[in-house]
């Protein structure tokens, strides 16, 4: 299959000194941890997640396929025989080098990712392949610099999400994803392998489902950085089988004890950003400032595996359809030009859960975010929600003027209440 | 009830002693680099004006950036809801209050009133300097005048002059070039002053311009800029006696309601008579 | 038997209980009265109260001959089988009177079982042996909805569905020979076997189980009466509609009693016809019909192949559905103008007419022959002689259409059939209704995906929560595959009876 990029202009991979990489980047996560230690309550088994975040195990007879954007389904790559694992970086001690490289004004998910790959020996640099979804700018040019390091392809998304007109565009592209992991891992597709991957991602929805049913009633139980934890672990190369046990632990734990604080702390609802482990600045800032996040619609948090592929008939074509219609079709993306899906999202959970207000994570110099917070803002006005919008990037200077900013929330709610 | 509010601000450590509706004491003083000891120095000078000790005042409210760092075993609010809920504390002449505008020393807030005195929106501008008293205190520097000078120059004159209002290091060096263009310093200072009027006015906008004005803060105090931000918004602009006391009185103000909670006695009266509608 | 003595009585007393009108009062009160919440003692109380009314009216009716014969003309077991067993199964909430009402399927279970065994009471010693499922119809009817019934709560919806259309093709395509009234009727269905096979053109007279000489019954969708030995019911509504045309209407008019008695008997069945419509709407198409039923298994075949599926665009599907309008509407007006038939061969000029010409070319009298009797039962195309060919070549396109639309299309059949168009009227208004909550919906297209109908109004409309259209067929794939927990619900007079729940499946 020839490569989506120009291979004349290929330039040898940038590196950079990896030692002082690496422990800045080891402060930043150290700092992290320590505020995760001080929440009260925490899963006995938290630590297995902790360490899944931060490195997937080993395990030689399943390379590693790395991959941006909670776009790409990740049955596809478990089938072939690989393990899929997100490689969106959220340490702000990697935006720095990744912007002296490339450009300043970008996104610093897209700096803090490329700069991993500077580093030869990180888990990003280990993968046989990479695939990007073509979501934003961002992720779009970013693969093709990322293409200089490890062989990359691009998923080509729609630009409205209308399963009518495009289901089977996507699922010609994901046919062409197929054949590129082909190539490089030299498995095939098989319908049978597909199934399995998807029947387990069933029971991975299905036990999100429960945990978040839990916290939406009683989010003492679970803090909010800890829910992220296990959910980001799971595309961290995890074993979908080891995951699914160890969860269920901590699902049994959870619905077994007795909350703190139950119905004290205004409860919000999160939109917004990715929040990438160990970006958790401003869920250490709500869960410390006296609230609690009861159902988030974040791509990177519990409405990443909210939904489930389902599919009806068993052929080819018809599974490849039903990963696009719950990859692509029901993602709550705003890099697509309609936003109904996501605000619809916001304003039921906001029922649902009964939740005093909305926060929303606005990523600076994401131009999607921004201007799709203009609308939500709106809409969320008309109906009398309270809305916050925080908007930052992934440096921890600026933590003090979030606190000020979002105690003033906390307090208008208070009024409210 | 006697209660008090400290504003532990970056620039400047204000306190107040509040007794039912009125006001027993007030100071204000300068934060320095250790801002906790300042503000226990600061309460206690308020006492000692006010004739009283510290068992006499059973809730202390801190606000502020450094509302966290001392602990005076009280109430801690952030200095929005406390900027609120002093400029309420007396009615305004020219009818009810909709937007407040604060200019402190380092930092600047809009804050939008709802028809119930409630806070519906606010935007804070504390990352840059741009639109802040610093940004005037630097071009003063530039221009070798003294802060009241440079207001004082600003006022005598109407300038036409468009100057940089989006960082404070730019302006400083287009100062240089103006003074090289022999443009009077009196301009220089008009033309700085209607600058970060400017971009108040967009923070306003931001919010949503709806009238009401009353303007507080350090910045409240500066004759120029009120005059700049009157002639950028279009409307009148209410500046309270004690302009730049108003988020201690605030935080004061909250300390009452908070005592009238715990000692069963509901809202004072004189809470009720915040919202004056 | 001895309960049959006990039984019977009960029966021909509680004969008011099969009237379609009471069938129709019944659906349109108890939702009326569920929705108001009454408390469950007062909402007997309110029914019953209104079945003694209806008794009282029925009998009083009766007492006039005409009426009376009107009354008759429309009366079904299907109407009894409906207001006790399917409307409490659906009505009732859970709770104790609903696991007390389970009792009520139960025993009419155990008397259709009994009644088989009854009836083989009269099969003389010497034809002692296998003779199929002796069974009344009235208790054939409630047996099979008790076993549904009782079925119900053990399986997801899919299966559920799949139990239901096996069990409708099963009686609907076979029950012309398995499931005979009673010995002699068998006796004489054994005996018609033994006549030569006529042609095609002129199969007129099938002698389905359940014909009367004063009551026709009629299904919605196409439950084909050329299945072996007339199926078990009169046929489709294109059958009704083709007999109504060929009436007599100048002999009615002038009161001829042959001319009024048909017309009498086509009336009832008619009034039945239509109540079953408005309760049913086009469910009958993805639950009931044979048709359906047989394509299932090509769609099946195409399953199993691991090949994807065709989807048909817009302009097809309109296409499609002129082409099944005019078509229905060219043959009845050919019924009508053909009169008088003589010996099955009726004239419009010089054209000779067949005296059913639409089932002529409907695939429905290809296939269900075949199905039910076996290749020897197959009775070939229309000659050539008939209409200057147009029956032969379009029962030929009809019969590809037929199979290649279900083998490659899934359901491209059921977009040009004119049973189910007219059921398509009652999809909106009457009492079934597809209802979307769009606020929880993701868009992810899985519906629209899984719609053998290839409808699109599901997926797309965000705006109002009712996401009923004329193609639907109530097959409720959507309903069950669509992942989002309380997004889609079908609701059969306010009441939900099926809703999506991602748990459900697994």
């Amino acid at each position: 299959m020839s490569s989506q990029f120009d291979a004349r202009y290929r330039v040898s991979p940038t590196r950079a000194e990896t030692a002082a990489l690496r422990r800045r980047a080891e402060i930043v996560v150290a700092s992290q941890r320590e505020s995760l230690e001080r929440i009260p309550r925490r899963p006995s088994n938290i630590a297995v997640f902790e360490r899944w975040v931060e490195s997937p195990p080993d395990d030689p007879a399943h390379p590693l396929v790395g991959y941006f954007c909670n776009m790409i389904p990740t049955e596809l790559i478990s089938a072939m025989g690989a393990r899929p694992v997100r490689l969106g970086c959220g340490n702000p001690a990697l935006v720095a080098p990744g912007e002296e490289v490339l450009a300043g004004e970008i996104c610093p998910l897209a700096k803090s990712s490329f700069a991993q790959f500077m580093d030869a020996g990180s888990v990003a640099s280990r993968c046989r392949a990479l695939v990007v979804a073509a979501s934003c700018d961002a992720k779009r040019k970013l693969a093709e610099v990322l293409d200089d390091f490890v062989p990359t392809f691009v998923l080509n998304l729609p630009p409205e999400q209308d399963a009518n007109r495009y289901s089977s565009m996507v699922a010609g592209e994901l046919e062409r994803m197929a054949r590129f992991l082909s190539d490089r891992l030299g498995t095939a597709l098989s319908r049978r392998a597909l199934r399995r991957c998807i029947d387990e991602g069933q029971r991975r929805t299905g036990l999100v489902r429960e945990l978040q049913s839990v916290r939406s009633k009683r989010p003492g139980v679970l803090s909010i950085r800890d829910l992220f934890l296990i959910v980001q672990s799971a595309w961290r190369g995890v074993d979908t089988s080891t995951w699914l046990d160890e969860t269920r632990k901590v699902l049994e734990e959870v619905g077994s004890c007795d909350p703190m604080d139950l119905d004290l702390r205004p409860r919000l609802v999160l939109t917004g950003a990715p929040m990438i482990w160990p970006n958790f600045k401003v869920l250490a800032l709500i869960e410390e400032s006296g609230a609690d996040v009861v159902a988030d619609t974040l791509c990177s948090g519990a409405q990443g595996l909210f939904d489930a592929v389902v599919y009806e008939e068993t052929s080819r074509s018809a599974l490849l359809r039903a990963l696009a219609a719950r990859y692509i079709f029901a993602s709550a993306c705003p890099c697509f030009i309609s936003q109904g899906t996501r605000i619809s999202r916001v304003l039921d959970l906001v029922q649902e859960s009964g939740a005093d207000g909305v926060v929303n994570y606005g990523l600076r110099l994401c131009q999607l975010f921004d201007i799709e917070t203009y609308r939500l803002q709106r809409v969320l006005r008309e109906r009398r929600i309270p809305f916050m919008n925080l908007r930052t990037d992934y440096s921890l200077e600026d933590t003090e003027q979030l606190r000020v900013r979002f105690e003033a929330f906390l307090e208008t709610l208070g009024e409210r209440r | 009830m006697i209660v008090a509010g400290v504003d532990v601000g970056s620039t400047t450590t204000k306190a107040v002693i509040l007794d039912g509706d009125t006001i027993r004491a007030a100071v204000i003083e300068e934060s320095g680099p250790m801002p906790g000891e300042t503000a226990r120095r600061v309460f206690a000078r308020a006492l000692a004006s006010a004739g009283l000790r510290e068992a006499d005042v059973p809730v202390v409210a801190t606000t502020g950036y450094g509302r966290r760092l001392v602990d005076m075993g009280g109430l801690v609010m952030t200095e929005i809801k406390a900027c609120a809920q002093g400029v309420l504390f007396r009615p305004a002449p020219d009818g009810p209050i909709r937007t407040i505008i604060d200019v402190g020393g380092q930092d600047t807030k809009v804050i939008a009133l709802n028809d119930s005195g409630e806070i519906e929106d606010f935007s804070m501008n504390d990352k840059c300097a741009a639109g802040t008293g610093r940004f005037l205190e630097v071009l003063a520097s530039k221009l070798g005048l003294s802060y009241e000078a440079f207001v004082e120059h600003a006022l005598s004159c109407d300038t036409t002059i468009q100057m940089n209002s989006t960082c404070a290091v730019f302006a400083e060096s287009e100062v240089v070039g103006l003074l090289a263009r022999n443009v009077s310093k009196a301009e220089i200072a008009a033309a700085a002053h209607n600058a970060i009027a400017q971009r108040i006015a967009s923070m306003v906008r931001r919010v949503g311009q709806r009238g009401g004005y009353c303007f507080v803060g350090g910045g409240a105090l500066n004759r120029a800029l009120v005059r700049s931000l009157q002639n950028t918004l279009g409307d009148p602009i209410y500046v309270p006696e004690n302009a730049q006391l108003v988020v201690a009185l605030g935080a004061a103000v909250g300390a009452r309601r908070r005592l009238g909670e715990i000692t069963g006695r509901g809202r004072c009266p004189a809470d009720d008579a915040e919202i004056h509608r | 038997m001895l309960v049959f003595r006990i039984v019977d009585p009960v029966l021909r007393f509680a004969e008011p209980l099969t009237s379609p009108i009471l069938a129709l009062g019944m659906a349109l009160l108890v939702p009326f009265l569920v929705q108001r919440r009454l408390r469950p003692w007062r909402l007997a109380g309110a029914l019953l109260a209104a079945v003694a009314c209806f008794f009282v009216a029925y009998r009083l009716a009766c007492t006039r001959p005409a009426a009376a014969r009107w009354l008759a003309a429309m009366n079904t077991p299907l109407a009894a089988v409906f207001v006790i067993v399917i409307m409490p199964a659906i009505y009732l909430p859970p709770g104790r009177v609903r696991r007390a009402f389970l009792a009520v399927p139960a025993v009419i279970l155990v008397l259709a079982g009994l009644s088989v065994l009854d009836a083989y009471r009269s099969v003389p010693p010497t034809d002692a042996g296998f003779h199929w499922f002796l069974i009344r119809p009235a208790w054939l009817m409630g047996g099979v909805a008790s076993l549904l019934v009782l079925v119900r709560p053990v399986l997801n919806l899919a299966r559920f569905r799949f139990a239901v259309r096996l069990t409708c093709l099963l009686v609907l395509v076979y029950g012309g020979f398995a499931f005979r009234k009673d010995y002699d009727d068998y006796r004489a269905m054994l005996a018609r076997r033994k006549q030569a096979t006529p042609g095609i053109m002129n199969v007129s007279q099938a002698v389905p189980v359940l014909q009367e000489e004063w009551r026709m019954t009629y299904l919605p969708s196409a439950p084909c009466r050329f299945a072996a030995d007339g199926g078990y019911v009169q046929g489709c509504v294109l059958d009704m509609g083709q007999r109504i045309a060929q009436v007599d209407y100048a002999a009615a008019l002038r009161r001829d009693p042959a001319a009024t008695s048909t017309l009498g008997v086509l009336g009832g069945a008619a009034v039945l016809f239509l109540v079953m419509c408005f309760v049913g709407a086009r469910w009958f198409c993805g639950w009931v019909c044979p048709l359906s039923g047989l394509g299932g298994v090509l769609d099946w075949l195409r399953r199993r192949t691991g090949l994807y599926h065709l989807k048909p665009r817009g302009m097809l599907k309109r296409a499609l559905m002129v082409a099944g309008l005019a078509l229905a509407l060219s043959m009845l007006v050919a019924a009508a103008a053909g009169a008088p038939y003589v010996g099955g061969v009726g004239r419009v000029g010089n054209y000779r007419v067949p005296e059913y010409p639409f089932c002529k070319i409907c695939p429905g009298q290809q296939v269900c022959p075949v199905a039910s009797g076996g290749p020897a039962a197959y009775a070939g195309l229309p000659t050539r002689d008939w209409g200057y060919g147009f029956y032969r070549y379009a029962c030929l396109a009809l019969l590809v259409l037929f199979i290649f639309g279900f083998l490659v299309f899934r359901r491209l059949w059921c977009m040009m059939c004119p049973m189910g168009m007219v059921l398509g009227i009652f999809n909106r208004g009457a009492l079934f209704r597809m209802v979307k909550e769009p606020l929880k919906c993701n868009r992810c297209g899985v519906c629209a995906e899984v719609c053998p109908m290839g409808i699109d109004t599901v997926r797309s409309e965000m705006q109002s929560a009712d996401v009923g259209t004329f193609d639907c067929v109530l097959c409720m794939r959507c309903v069950d595959m669509c992942p989002r927990d309380g997004c889609l619900a079908v609701e059969h007079g306010g009441v939900r009876v099926a809703e999506s729940r991602f748990s459900a499946r697994r």
